[in-house]
């Protein structure tokens, strides 16, 4: 039985780092960059909710959708704002960017709302069952859940609508889809903004039973960009897999040996993916 | 026969001197107003200085030396402070002590709130002899470097533990409840690691067989395999060091997983703060708490709610942990200059040696002050609480407590 647990746990958890990583693959794939700012995207979904809580008395996944929409507009203008203009522009120049980004909201969360501790003390979610034996709390089975229809509707997106054909296409040959009349420029913007709308959702779902302080997203963001990896930069499929192994992997790793050391297993498996398949499990040369 | 009579005299004036000319006592204060720990450095350095205040004044509270004004055993003399602020920062306090010692010549030093700025500014003191005094920097490395002038008046990390034990085994002999496992949770820093060193070293000496140890990293994003190893290896008791965020989280995963020990009993203030009983309600209680300091001792001890009251005037808030303790030690600090001989360091270093305040003496939960050869006073205990119907009351020792204990926590579905 126990075994079981551990592995519906890991599954629980890798759903959420899935989610995290498609969202940080969809911007690697479309533009190769990487977002080290995509955590802090999710604490501002999660104060969002706090603040929707706590002054409308709105449920976490009713504030959600409006977070996302929130967080998709906050996407596209960092992009227009600042990522536009590093665009053509050296990787350390890129990588100084997201990077900046990540102390800039870090840093001003800590200055508008203190380091302080918020949590949402119930939400439509709470509760907590057992079935066959196998322990589940409720909210964490609707953020995976949620997390898994999220990640439906990103992969529908991105293969099944004219949008996301045309993001592919940037992907695959920017100049090329230039030419075929896609507004490459609109098109970043966009993969800006669903990349961070989904950031939001994710944020969404953990405040529901997650602690809020200005690094809540940090937590998480770190082990998605090993999910990423794992998976193959800019494979969405992959990204998804890669975080469901790296929960599996961190909580057996955890349990089996010690949870001190729980890291280590998931970095000993980049490792091997990377000596073995340097472009991840689904990822294209 | 002349020369000797002048010599007497001159003797007699020399020896008298001090008695008849007010003396005026320096004490060096080295406190972090600036920095992260800014506002509790702050209501700390409150506390002190009505300590002091009620010294030099007349003041109407059964304290020692607060209805005279100024020190009786000085004839009265005065105590006058130099405040500095170390703003946490090691370096930068060595370098104040360097200066108070030698320029402001202070006859004693009291510090330093972060054990981190004790460590180095009273290696100052020693090297110069001048004593040092902390009321609130508790970690046990402080004391066991035996200097000759450091005297710590407030509970180590190893009593905090021993507390706990011996807690464990009141309650065991209280209930008749068998406790023969422990788990140790807690975050992989130095601090964490010192309560899992202190329950290593004792677990067997207070009737434990088994120790579980989960140690996590702070940043860790969930929680899921500690408590499945956790609830695997199924503890009677977890002693846990956790920060606020992840003491919720641990709480709320023990809840999700179904462990549930026999006790929880924490170390430091994650599990006291208001954030915490916030975000769990009901989940919260039950839960034991370390601290120096609770607002029934207002009740308990004699002087408590008078000084509570100036302090509320002067801080805007109640009493708590760290300026309670800094306050004892202030009076600690009183009392032996008070009893010294002369205000030469080695009297001082003396009187601070043969210090034996009762604790009804104090605001403090401790049984007294009395210092070992280390400089450690060995009667420092502290209360520990338990959160019932969100809120803190002492339960342990039960001269001080507030309400009887509930052992063992029902389960959580039962709440």
């Amino acid at each position: 039985m126990i075994y079981g647990q551990v592995l519906v746990d890991g599954l629980i958890v890798g759903l959420m780092f899935a989610l995290v990583a498609m969202g940080l693959s969809l911007i690697y794939g479309v533009m190769n960059i990487v977002n080290f700012a995509h955590g802090e995207f999710m604490m501002l979904s999660m104060y969002f909710c706090w603040f929707a809580w706590h002054f409308a008395g709105a449920d976490p996944l009713v504030a959600m959708p409006f977070a996302a929409v929130l967080l998709f507009f906050l996407g596209v203008a960092v992009y227009r704002l600042l990522i536009r203009h590093v665009l053509a522009r050296s990787l350390v120049a890129q990588i100084f960017a997201t990077f900046g980004l990540l102390l800039f909201f870090q840093a001003t969360a800590q200055f508008l709302w203190k380091s302080d501790v918020r949590t949402i003390p119930t939400s439509w979610a709470s509760g907590h069952f057992q079935i066959a034996g196998l322990f589940f709390n409720g909210p964490e089975v609707v953020a995976g859940v949620g997390a898994l229809l999220t990640a439906a509707a990103l992969y529908w997106f991105i293969h099944r609508t004219e949008t996301g054909l045309a993001l592919q296409a940037v992907a695959e040959d920017a100049q090329a889809a230039r030419l075929m009349g896609i507004n490459d420029n609109r098109m970043y913007a966009i993969a800006w903004g669903v990349a961070c709308a989904a950031a939001a959702i994710g944020g969404g779902l953990l405040s529901t039973y997650y602690a809020i302080a200005p690094l809540s997203g940090a937590r998480w963001a770190l082990p998605a960009f090993v999910a990423v990896a794992i998976g193959g930069f800019g494979s969405i499929s992959g990204a998804f897999f890669g975080g469901l192994i790296i929960g599996v992997v961190q909580t057996a790793g955890g349990f089996f040996f010690s949870p001190n050391y729980k890291e280590v297993f998931v970095f000993a498996l980049y490792l091997l993916v990377v000596f073995w398949r340097p472009y991840g499990l689904l990822g294209r040369k | 026969m002349r020369l000797i009579g002048i010599t007497a005299t001159a003797l007699g004036i020399a020896f008298a001197a001090p008695a008849l000319a007010q003396e005026e006592i320096r004490i060096g204060l080295l406190y972090p107003t600036s920095g992260t720990a800014a506002k509790s450095g702050t209501e700390t350095l409150e506390a002190i200085k009505l300590a002091y205040d009620i010294v030099n004044g007349s003041y109407d509270i059964p304290l020692p030396y607060a209805k005279t004004a100024g020190l009786p055993g000085r004839g009265g003399a005065k105590i006058k402070l130099f405040i500095e602020d170390h703003g946490g920062r090691p370096e930068r306090g060595q370098a104040i002590a360097e200066r108070l010692i030698t320029q402001e010549k202070v006859h004693i030093i009291q510090g330093a709130f972060h054990s981190a700025v004790a460590a180095p500014s009273s290696q100052v003191a020693e090297k110069y002899g001048i004593p040092y005094v902390t009321g609130s920097s508790e970690a046990p490395t402080l004391t066991e470097r035996s200097f000759k002038t450091f005297f710590s008046v407030t509970p180590t990390t190893e009593d905090i533990a021993r507390d706990f034990f011996t807690f464990l085994d009141d309650l065991r002999k209280e209930k008749g409840v068998p406790l023969k496992s422990l788990g140790v949770v807690h975050v992989n820093d130095a601090w964490g690691a010192s309560l899992a060193k202190a329950a290593e070293g004792n677990y067997k000496k207070y009737g434990f067989d088994k120790l579980s140890m989960i140690s996590y990293s702070p940043q860790a994003a969930d929680l899921r395999s500690e408590v499945l190893k956790l609830k695997s290896e199924a503890p009677d008791i977890v002693l846990q060091a956790s920060f606020d965020a992840d003491a919720i989280l641990a709480v709320r995963t023990y809840q999700a997983l179904g462990f549930m020990p026999k006790g929880i009993l924490a170390m430091g203030a994650s599990f006291a703060s208001p954030d915490f009983m916030k975000a769990l309600g009901k989940n919260a209680d039950y839960a034991f708490s370390h601290t120096k300091f609770n607002p029934s001792l207002i009740e308990k001890r004699r002087a408590a709610a008078a000084v509570n009251k100036l302090y509320e005037q002067r801080a805007g808030r109640q009493l708590w942990d760290a300026p309670a303790r800094e306050f004892t030690a202030a009076l600690v600090v009183a009392d032996a200059l008070n009893r010294a001989k002369s205000l030469k360091p080695d009297d001082i270093i003396q009187a601070l040696r043969e210090t034996n305040i009762d604790g009804a003496d104090t605001i403090s939960p401790y049984k007294g002050v009395k210092f070992n050869e280390k400089g450690q006073n060995v009667l420092a205990t502290g209360l520990i609480t338990q959160i019932q119907d969100g809120t803190h009351h002492p339960v342990w020792p039960k001269d001080l407590a507030s309400k009887p204990v509930v052992f063992p926590a029902p389960a959580w579905d039962k709440r």
